[in-house]
């Protein structure tokens, strides 16, 4: 959990720095090498996972898509940072510990934040995929998912955003 | 019911020859009436001998005047070879010395060779009128109506000797007053006669002197002559008290000589010095005041003689009429004599009174009541017994005659007896009568009555000695009563005793005991009721008289519903004479309609359990007797349908035992060790396949048994042989067509009736069983498969996701290395990172694939070393996502040194994940403490390895500790409750243990510890 505190906290770190020091804006990989690709009107996405494998990959996947991310090892982590109102789509784990994703998203609700949130996980639970999409979840995506699901998903939840 | 049921015509017979006797025995009183005790005695013991053939009778009678005992010997005309009848008594004495109980004994005795059986009675209550002794050579002697007739004539010759002692008594009483009074009669007469002459005498006397007297006056020169000449004491005194004269007769009587007290004071000579100040005063008072309180009296008084004897004398003084001084003269007379025959005739009169007095306390206390009246039979006098046997007062009787007060029954018969007494033919007369008391109510008395005869001008009057024999009576009547009942209960008792000898179905028996007591009972109808099963109703089993139906509204009655139901409920009799109004009684209007008063009901009891109820309704009062009759005939009913249901019970369970040996494939046999007599029962020749009947030896079975039991069966056939004790052992039998049989033999040891040695044993064939058994252990390893597969399903999210993300992980990565290379430029840095990556999460993928696969290889039980740290450390790395996700701190203590064992490693695995899910499970509440979970192994004492699992949940309940281990016991809302069950069977097939404790903390530790090595069967 500390690890992953750290990891939401360098990149928080890393994110200020490049806000100072180049374009002012948020663009950067978990790998902390920057993006060619990277504008100013990049969305942020917030990776919120237990998963480390998860948060170290699916930041380089989100740069290639054009999105700049960041991770979070967990939704009460999420929860303290200060990049809530600025994340304009969550990726969130459903099954972690502590708080679930499905409490993340009602908790999100719940503050007033319209963030859409696409689910990634592991395991096949109808139940929890339903209760998913009656609060609202753009996309339930089973892992391992495609690169163009991913997309799709995150069009989507732009779309809805706007 | 305690007589043999002989033929019943016989039994009828002897019945009708018992009341004959009875009869006969019961007529013997009338014989005696009046007669002398030895009479009775006579009579009594002939008709005995006559009657019941008896060859000895004596008797003993005790007289009541002296105690002096009579003997009595009657003896039979055979009696040749006995004693002779003088001997008899002396040869009873010593059996007769301790008091024969009450009722008849019947005791053996023998005289000289022969055996004798002998019933020794009594006579009176507490054998007051002495003893008597039947005896009878005869086998048998005495049966039961012998008994009673016996007992019956020994009673009443009881009764007679009493009327005979209380009439001679009574007679005795009468004779004795009677002299009494003819003697005192005779001497107050005599005495009278004496008194009579006396009294003449005396006036004689007085004329006499009188006439001197006179003549002495006319001649002064006669004084001297007359005075000496007088009979009496003259002794004349002057006015100061001296003696002026004394006579002759006064010198005779007094010892004086004129001439020695004439001159002295005649207080000093012949007054007893006692009297004398009495005398002076007297005298001295009579010269002052001529008060006089002697002078001109004859007055008794006692006076002094010269010798001084003290005589009484009657005195008269006279004053002598003469001028001056006055003198006296006193004429005295030796009154000694005359006293003594006035004491004479007081005494006599005493005694009269005395006598009297004995009368009247005979009278007043006399136990009898008695009552004196004239001829006419009107009532002189009445004693208080009499008054309060009649009820009226001695008064109230005093108006009254006997013949008023006497039932009209009686009437006639007495007023002929009283004119015989009167005409002189009879001197008394005894009758039994009634007696209307003032009340109205009638009392039996026994009445004696004699004629006493006037004495001295007393009129003749009659006396009636009457004695209450109500209580003799009743008695009476109440033995004809019994002697009636009897005779009827004797006739019911066969009647019945047929129906339940006779064969035929319960219903038919019953039916038979119930038409018995609707004839013989004098029932409307009779009903006999069964008790089901089940002891909660009353089937009606039978129905005589007016109702004969067995169906309808009462063949079903619920234990505690109606009266019968009570009955069976309360076990006890019950009795109503006022049907109509009884509240027990449902149809009340039913009992109006057919006149129905009266109803008995008697529970059939065997040992204290009801059975049934037989009742019965009747149309008259049933008498209490009734009760005794039905408890005595309800024994015999009771008996024969518990005796019925338990035949029936008996075949049935025959049956059971024979279809329970079929069907348990069980087979018996019986082995008598001594001579190798050996007994199989049918089911035994059939699991031997050996034809039934064929002589079984030890040589025949060996035939069977598996070559391989050869050794252990004859080893066991040894051991019995020597042991005596119970065994028990399994062996195999090999058949012809060499089909196996598993038998299990279970041998118990006894003793037959000779004292030898005897093995009764049960042998079953327990092949389907072990066959039944391997397939359960196959079943137990499918179902350890199953929970385990199960558990795993549990886990199958956990494994999901296990391999889901490093999938997931490769996917992406792969993904965006794709995209990476085909950028422009080709990010090829980036790709290589990703790359690798990629790489990586396949590696770990792979990884958790072969462990899983491990897990999920249903494979047998496969025993290899294992090292128990490795397999915790795999179980482990399975669950250590769950454990993330749970919160739960896993600590580890793996011993560095631990040995190997061997096992197998997968169910040893699965016993391991399953206790630290259970751990994880129970600790998933817990928010107030670390979730912490240690999992340690270690040495065990005895060459062991012991693995802990310890947590800090909910723990369990101290009486939960072994329940834990069931088979689906689960404290889990989503449990199945096999995992510590399945665990356990794991463990224990490893010869291991597995066990739980409480923590002194929270939670509970469970632990297993297992053999390093084992030859386990795994």
């Amino acid at each position: 959990m500390s690890c992953s505190q750290e990891t939401a906290d360098s990149l928080q770190n890393r994110y200020q720095g490049l806000i100072d020091n180049r374009s002012g804006l948020p663009h950067f990989g978990a790998m902390g090498f920057l993006q060619e690709t990277a504008s100013i009107d990049r969305p942020l996405v917030a990776v919120v996972d237990d998963d480390e494998s998860v948060r170290e990959s699916l930041p380089d996947l989100l740069g290639e898509l054009g999105f700049a991310a960041c991770t979070f090892s967990s939704a009460e982590a999420f929860l303290s940072s200060d990049l809530v109102g600025k994340t304009r789509c969550a990726l969130l784990d459903i099954a972690m510990p502590g708080m679930s994703g499905l409490d993340l998203q009602r908790e999100l609700r719940l503050r007033g934040q319209k963030i859409p949130v696409i689910f990634i996980t592991a395991q096949r639970d109808e139940a929890k995929w339903a209760r998913a999409m009656d609060q609202g979840a753009v996309q339930i995506l089973l892992k391992p998912f495609s690169d163009t699901a991913l997309l799709e998903a995150l069009n989507e939840a732009v779309r809805r955003a706007e | 019911m305690d007589d043999q049921i002989r033929d019943p015509a016989e039994e009828i017979k002897g019945l009708q020859r018992c009341i004959n006797d009875l009869v006969s025995v019961l007529a013997l009183p009338a014989a005696w009436s009046g007669g002398e005790p030895s009479q009775i005695v006579h009579s009594l013991s002939d008709a005995l001998q006559r009657l019941l053939e008896l060859d000895l009778v004596y008797v003993r009678l005790k007289d009541a005047a002296d105690g002096a005992a009579i003997e009595m010997v009657r003896l039979a005309p055979t009696w040749e070879r006995g004693p002779r009848p003088q001997e008899i008594g002396s040869l009873l004495q010593p059996w007769l010395r301790e008091d024969p109980q009450n009722g008849p004994t019947v005791l053996q005795d023998s005289f000289g060779s022969e055996s004798i059986s002998l019933v020794p009675l009594r006579l009176g209550l507490h054998a007051e009128f002495g003893l008597m002794v039947a005896g009878s050579r005869r086998a048998g002697f005495p049966g039961e109506t012998e008994k009673l007739v016996l007992s019956i004539a020994a009673n009443q010759g009881a009764l007679g000797l009493e009327e005979a002692r209380l009439r001679s008594e009574q007679k005795r009483v009468a004779d004795e007053l009677d002299k009494r009074v003819a003697r005192r009669t005779r001497e107050l007469a005599e005495a009278n006669e004496e008194l009579r002459k006396e009294i003449a005498e005396r006036e004689l006397a007085e004329e006499r002197l009188r006439q001197e007297d006179r003549e002495l006056k006319s001649s002064e020169a006669h004084k001297a002559a007359i005075l000496n000449s007088s009979l009496d004491c003259v002794i004349a005194i002057d006015h100061e008290g001296r003696i002026t004269e004394f006579n002759l007769a006064a010198e005779r009587t007094f010892g004086y000589r004129r001439d020695e007290v004439v001159g002295k004071y005649l207080a000093d000579v012949i007054i007893p010095p006692s009297l004398r100040e009495r005398h002076r005063d007297g005298f001295a008072r009579y010269l002052d005041t001529g008060e006089a309180r002697v002078l001109g009296r004859r007055v008794e008084m006692t006076a002094r003689c010269a010798d001084g004897r003290e005589i009484p004398v009657e005195l008269a003084i006279t004053r002598i009429p003469q001028d001056g001084p006055p003198s006296f003269t006193g004429y005295l007379r030796d009154i000694t004599e005359l006293k003594r025959n006035d004491n004479a005739l007081r005494e006599a009169h005493a005694q009269v009174a005395r006598s009297e007095e004995r009368w009247r306390s005979v009278f007043e206390n006399s136990a009898v009541g008695i009552a004196l009246t004239d001829l006419n039979g009107r009532f002189i006098a009445t004693n208080p017994v009499y008054q309060k046997m009649l009820g009226y007062t001695g008064e109230e009787l005093q108006g009254l005659s006997v013949l008023e007060i006497t039932h009209e029954d009686h009437l006639e018969a007495n007023r002929a007896l009283i004119e015989e007494l009167l005409a002189g033919r009879r001197r008394d007369f005894q009758m039994e009568k009634r007696y209307r008391r003032k009340n109205g109510s009638l009392v039996w008395v026994r009445n004696n009555v004699s004629i006493v005869p006037g004495t001295g001008g007393m009129p003749q009057f009659l006396m009636g000695i009457v004695e209450n024999i109500a209580e003799r009576k009743q008695a009476e009547d109440d033995l004809h009563a019994a002697i009636n009942e009897r005779t009827r209960l004797s006739a019911v008792r066969a009647e019945i005793g047929m129906a339940l000898a006779r064969k035929g179905s319960l219903r038919e028996v019953l039916g038979a005991c119930a038409e018995a007591l609707v004839q013989h009972l004098d029932a409307a109808f009779a009903r006999i009721w069964t008790l089901s099963s089940d002891g909660t109703e009353l089937e009606l089993q039978a129905s005589a008289g007016m109702y004969t139906r067995l169906s309808g509204g009462y063949s079903r009655i619920p234990v505690g519903k109606f009266k019968i139901g009570y009955i069976a409920e309360a076990r006890k009799p019950y009795l109503s004479n006022d049907l109509q109004n009884d509240p027990r009684i449902k149809d009340k209007d039913w009992a109006r309609a057919e006149k129905m008063t009266s109803f008995v009901g008697y529970p059939l009891l065997v040992e204290g359990r009801a059975v049934g109820v037989m009742g019965m309704f009747s149309q008259k009062p049933i008498p209490g007797s009734a009760l005794d009759t039905l408890s005595f005939l309800s024994d015999g009913v009771a008996q024969d349908i518990e005796r019925r249901r338990a035949e029936e019970e008996l075949r049935r369970s025959e049956a059971f035992l024979v279809e329970a040996q079929r069907l348990g494939q069980i087979g018996s046999f019986s082995w008598r060790v001594a001579t190798d007599e050996i007994k199989w029962s049918q089911q035994l020749y059939r699991i031997y396949d050996l034809e039934i009947g064929v002589p079984v030896t030890f040589e025949l079975i060996r035939t069977r048994v598996h070559p391989e039991d050869l050794t252990l069966y004859e080893k066991m056939v040894d051991q019995a042989r020597n042991g005596g004790n119970d065994f028990e052992w399994q062996y195999r039998l090999m058949m012809p067509d060499h089909s196996i049989k598993c038998l299990h033999a279970i041998a118990h040891a006894a003793t037959d009736q000779d004292g030898h040695l005897e093995y009764i044993a049960a042998i079953q064939d327990v092949t389907a069983r072990r066959l039944s058994e391997e397939a359960l252990d196959k079943a137990r390893s499918e179902l350890a498969y199953v929970a385990r597969a199960t558990s795993l399903g549990v886990l199958t999210a956990s494994i999901a996701h296990e391999v889901n993300q490093p999938l997931s992980g490769i996917v992406t990565n792969a993904s965006t290395c794709l995209r990476m290379l085909s950028a422009d430029p080709p990010n090829v840095d980036g790709a290589r990172e990703t790359a690798r990556r990629t790489i990586r999460d396949g590696n770990r993928a792979s990884d958790v694939i072969s462990r899983l696969r491990t897990l999920y290889s249903r494979k047998g039980p496969a025993p290899e070393s294992v090292d128990l740290n490795d397999a915790t450390r795999e179980v482990i790395s399975l669950s250590l996502s769950e454990f993330q996700r749970d919160r739960v701190i896993l600590r580890l203590e793996l011993a560095d040194d631990l040995p190997l064992i061997v096992g197998d490693r997968v169910q040893l695995q699965q016993v391991i994940l399953n206790l630290i899910r259970n751990a994880a499970d129970a600790m998933s509440t817990v928010e107030d403490r670390p979730r912490e979970l240690l999992i340690r192994t270690e040495r065990d004492e005895g060459d062991r390895v012991r693995l802990s699992v310890k947590d800090a949940g909910v723990g369990f309940k101290p009486q939960a500790a072994e329940r834990l281990f069931e088979a689906f016991y689960t404290t889990k809302g989503d449990g199945m409750g096999m995992g510590l069950s399945v665990s356990r069977s794991i463990i224990e097939a490893h010869q291991g243990r597995l066990w739980a404790t409480e923590n002194d903390g929270p939670g509970a530790t469970f632990s297993f510890s297992i053999p390093c090595r084992t030859d386990t069967k795994v």
